[in-house]
């Protein structure tokens, strides 16, 4: 990809380098020119392109774009958008501007932008195209393969084609191959395939991913309940969902949401500091029933040496099993109660049995160290006992916190990932630290 | 669902088989008992057969496949698609596979493909395409279209070569069936976008994603055609790619054994580890005791300074890792940003952290009687780890792939546990310092 256009080149050169960039390339060029030098790619650039560009680019750039252009020019490439990428640009525009646009369309168009405009985010009929083609089932071959060369637009799909029935419902697709290479006395209805792998309007953008990814998909239909096909759901929109979804978590549990390269300093403050003060008022809790152990810690001072392991050792085990519970979430390994119970039986044991060794690893390194340096009044092995139950109980309760949250979380509908918040990690804290200095008040007062 | 259809006729089971999707099949032989396997691959043709086991994981199938004889294994091999084949085939010992290789044809695409390295875009290559000379008419390229598209995946695109194979571009399927005669291929070409063989697969997928591509030509150094990357594996390679990332942030090693104990002991040594890394946080602290011992209440906070300096590390470094896998530029000066994002949140933070132990030791008067001084002591602590986290998440990785290490080592639990041992030793240094003698 070049890094830079040189505009000292002649026009002809020029348009010949447009030609052979890429639209995604030209977008990630496009922000930073000057506007002379926009002006004369907008000039210069062909039409197919420009439009390959413009749906690359951010809503702003868009825009930017868009007023280079006269009115006929404008009206050319909006009507050249594919229906999603219209619906995008469209969907960040206010009231007005969005009728203005909405006119250059035909009016069968503009309704279905209109219609795509109602979905919710998170609808898999919110990312549909309606560039598809549809036959019906009574035509023969001359007359759907006639249909497809004749009326089939540049944008449209039609590596399968649908096929509907005289109600207009889906009955199911047939292959361009298998249409190609048909005889043209062979019958229609054999060749049709029946579509089980479809989504309904309101089901959501995880179904129309997985479906897409698991049986291996190029595209699948979007139905409404009178079972119409209503758009397409195309693998290369999935893909970039899927992308953003794993973004998503990755970022999730790094407590950086909605993070971008291109962020500020000051942006990048402003977006981690509420966690970050989330995470210090929640010490405040932690802080208060530390206080209440204060007698315990005077006494036995030695036992503040261990408490960052104890904590921290917790905390990884549970990062641990809450990052095994999202992956398997994430591909939808827990479809069924019984996987279900046996990834929490799964988890716990591992969790226990780790917990376990490590408890018992500390305890042999607490005993080496006091019985070296200890200064206190407590036996380095009592003191030792303490640390090894308290790092056997804290890892244990915190990896079947990692497993039940988010499990508990996704039931009710709220995003597993959330569970790896300050909150989680101050739970985990507190039942740490009362479990520790618990164990220590029992023991030596 | 196999499970129910194996107590049917065999009539019957072979008829329901056709409606099923491999992937469904596949996740239903794994529920099947060893004597319901048997049965099951009595009544099935090798090429159902070679179905189920390709959409298994890679090393699930290539178990499966070595319960064959050598024949029944080249002949599974032969009807599935050469780079399912290839990625079962390396999943098997040297032995097993040198074995199978060696009776396969010395034409087999597979023989072609093995020879990649898991990360080169070879690797995920299939060459189930059509290709079409440049100088064909539009008639004669029709025709051969519909020869040989029982044989390939999708026809939407068509890969145009010259005579010495060289890739010239494409011709999309819509483009073709519009033209007239006497046009030729020549007229139609567009060009696209191509990868090359030896390219890491990453980037490849990258360019399938940015570009929003179906098929991905592959080229030889010599710009000859060798395959396709289709964007179905593309999916299936970035899924497996984002995992890692994923686990390695939660030092997670990758595994898919089913065996608790297993898993177990894969994830100790990670565990094992972060234990050892904490011992010194031990025994820096044992040099402060003296001070801990007067001044008891220091302890209560020290949760509060190690948990915000643990998180505001882990947020660089995530995104530093992000970076960093991407292979994107400007690291530079992402990490610059991120130190001046630590400065900003560390002053800000340390003010919170100050005024709100100044109001709780006021109010608790039992626990000490330099409140004044306990919250500085806690806010100036805070502000400088809280500073210092980003520059120690940006340096480390940044240092691991200096030395050619895989960066993800640096995991989120790894950084905090470092971060922990200089955030307590500041704090009590300061402690030490501020409160001296007390």
């Amino acid at each position: 990809m070049p890094k830079n256009i040189n505009f000292k080149h002649s026009d002809a050169l020029l348009n010949k380098m447009f030609d052979a960039i890429h639209g995604y390339d030209l977008a990630l060029l496009y922000p930073n020119l000057e506007s002379i030098e926009k002006k004369r790619m907008i000039e210069l650039i062909k039409d197919d392109k420009l439009s390959d560009m413009f749906v690359e680019l951010e809503h702003i750039d868009q825009l930017d774009v868009l007023s280079f252009l006269s009115q006929a020019k404008q009206k050319q490439l909006i009507k050249s958008l594919e229906s999603d990428d219209l619906k995008e640009f469209i969907e960040n525009l206010d009231q007005e501007q969005q009728k203005e646009y909405l006119k250059y369309l035909s009016k069968v168009k503009a309704k279905t932008i209109e219609l795509l405009l109602t979905y919710e985010d998170d609808h898999a009929a919110s990312i549909m195209t309606t560039d598809f083609i549809t036959i019906e089932d009574h035509m023969t071959i001359k007359e759907a393969t006639n249909k497809i060369t004749t009326t089939s637009k540049d944008n449209d799909y039609i590596d399968t084609i649908f096929v509907v029935n005289e109600r207009k419902e889906l009955i199911g697709s047939i292959d361009i191959k298998d249409l190609i290479i048909a005889r043209s006395n062979q019958s229609l209805t054999q060749m049709i395939e029946e579509e089980d792998y479809f989504v309904l309007e309101n089901d959501s953008i995880e179904k129309a991913i997985d479906m897409v990814q698991d049986y291996d998909k190029n595209a699948i239909p979007v139905l409404d309940h009178q079972h119409h096909i209503i758009g397409i759901i195309t693998a290369d929109d999935i893909f970039d969902e899927l992308i953003e979804d794993y973004d998503d978590d990755y970022q999730k549990i790094a407590l950086v949401q909605d993070h971008t390269s291109s962020l500020t300093s000051i942006e990048r403050s402003k977006q981690r500091l509420p966690w970050l003060f989330v995470a210090v008022l929640l010490n405040l809790i932690t802080v208060s029933l530390l206080s209440m152990f204060e007698a315990t810690l005077e006494a036995v001072t030695v036992l503040v040496l261990f408490q960052p392991m104890i904590l921290g050792m917790a905390g990884n085990i549970g990062t641990q099993s809450l990052a095994v519970t999202i992956l398997g979430l994430h591909q939808d390994l827990f479809d069924q109660k019984h996987k279900t119970k046996k990834h929490i039986f799964k988890e716990i044991s591992i969790g226990l049995l780790n917990s376990f060794i490590l408890g018992m690893l500390a305890f042999l390194f607490v005993t080496t160290l006091l019985s070296i340096t200890n200064t206190s009044n407590q036996s380095a092995f009592d003191i030792a006992q303490v640390v090894g139950i308290a790092i056997f109980s804290a890892m244990s309760i915190s990896s079947m916190m990692g497993v039940i949250v988010p499990l508990t979380l996704d039931r009710f509908k709220i995003d597993p990932a959330s569970a790896s918040g300050p909150i989680m990690t101050t739970i985990n804290d507190i039942i740490a630290l009362v479990l520790y200095f618990g164990i220590a008040t029992i023991m030596f007062l | 669902m196999l499970k129910d259809l194996l107590q049917k006729d065999k009539k019957q089971i072979l008829n329901e088989l056709q409606d099923i999707h491999g992937y469904d099949l596949a996740q239903s032989f794994l529920e099947l008992s060893d004597e319901e396997k048997e049965k099951l691959y009595k009544i099935v043709n090798n090429e159902v057969l070679a179905e189920i086991v390709s959409y298994l994981e890679p090393d699930v199938g290539a178990s499966v496949l070595l319960e064959f004889d050598l024949v029944k294994q080249k002949d599974l091999i032969e009807n599935m698609e050469p780079d399912d084949a290839v990625d079962i085939i390396q999943e098997m010992d040297q032995d097993d596979q040198n074995a199978l290789l060696s009776v396969l044809d010395d034409k087999d695409d597979v023989l072609s493909l093995i020879h990649y390295d898991d990360d080169e875009t070879g690797s995920a290559m299939t060459n189930l395409l059509i290709r079409l000379k440049a100088d064909l008419d539009v008639k004669q390229a029709t025709k051969i279209l519909i020869k040989q598209a029982p044989d390939v995946e999708t026809i939407s695109t068509l890969f145009v070569v010259d005579d010495d194979d060289k890739f010239l571009g494409i011709v999309g399927l819509k483009k073709l069936l519009k033209a007239k005669m006497p046009t030729t291929i020549f007229e139609l070409i567009e060009e696209h976008p191509y990868v090359f063989d030896k390219d890491p697969i990453i980037e490849t997928i990258r360019k399938i994603r940015n570009y929003a591509i179906y098929e991905m030509p592959v080229l030889n150094e010599e710009q000859k055609l060798l395959g396709i990357v289709t964007l179905d594996d593309a999916l299936d390679i970035y899924e497996e790619e984002a995992q890692e990332d994923f686990e390695k942030l939660a030092a997670l090693p990758e595994t898919t054994d089913k065996n608790i104990f297993k898993t177990a002991m894969h994830r100790i040594p990670w565990l094992l580890m972060l234990l050892a890394i904490s011992i010194p946080i031990s025994l820096v602290t044992s040099m402060f005791e003296e001070i801990l011992a007067a001044v008891a209440v220091l302890i209560i906070f020290q949760p509060l300074i190690s948990g915000s300096a643990g998180n505001v590390a882990t947020q660089t470094l995530a995104v530093t890792l992000k970076m960093l896998s991407k292979d994107e530029g400007g690291v530079a000066k992402n990490s610059l940003r991120e130190i001046v994002t630590g400065m900003i949140n560390g002053l800000v933070i340390g003010l919170a952290a100050f005024g709100i132990t100044f109001i709780f030791t006021s109010i608790n008067k039992s626990l000490t009687d330099i409140p004044l001084t306990i919250a500085l002591v806690v806010g100036l602590s805070l502000w400088l780890t809280v500073l210092i986290a980003p520059m120690i998440a940006v340096i480390v990785p940044i240092t691991l792939k200096l030395f050619k290490i895989d960066p993800a080592v640096a995991s989120g639990p790894f950084i905090t546990t470092i971060i922990d041992i200089s955030a307590i030793s500041l704090y009590f240094g300061l402690a030490t310092l501020l409160i001296g003698g007390v």
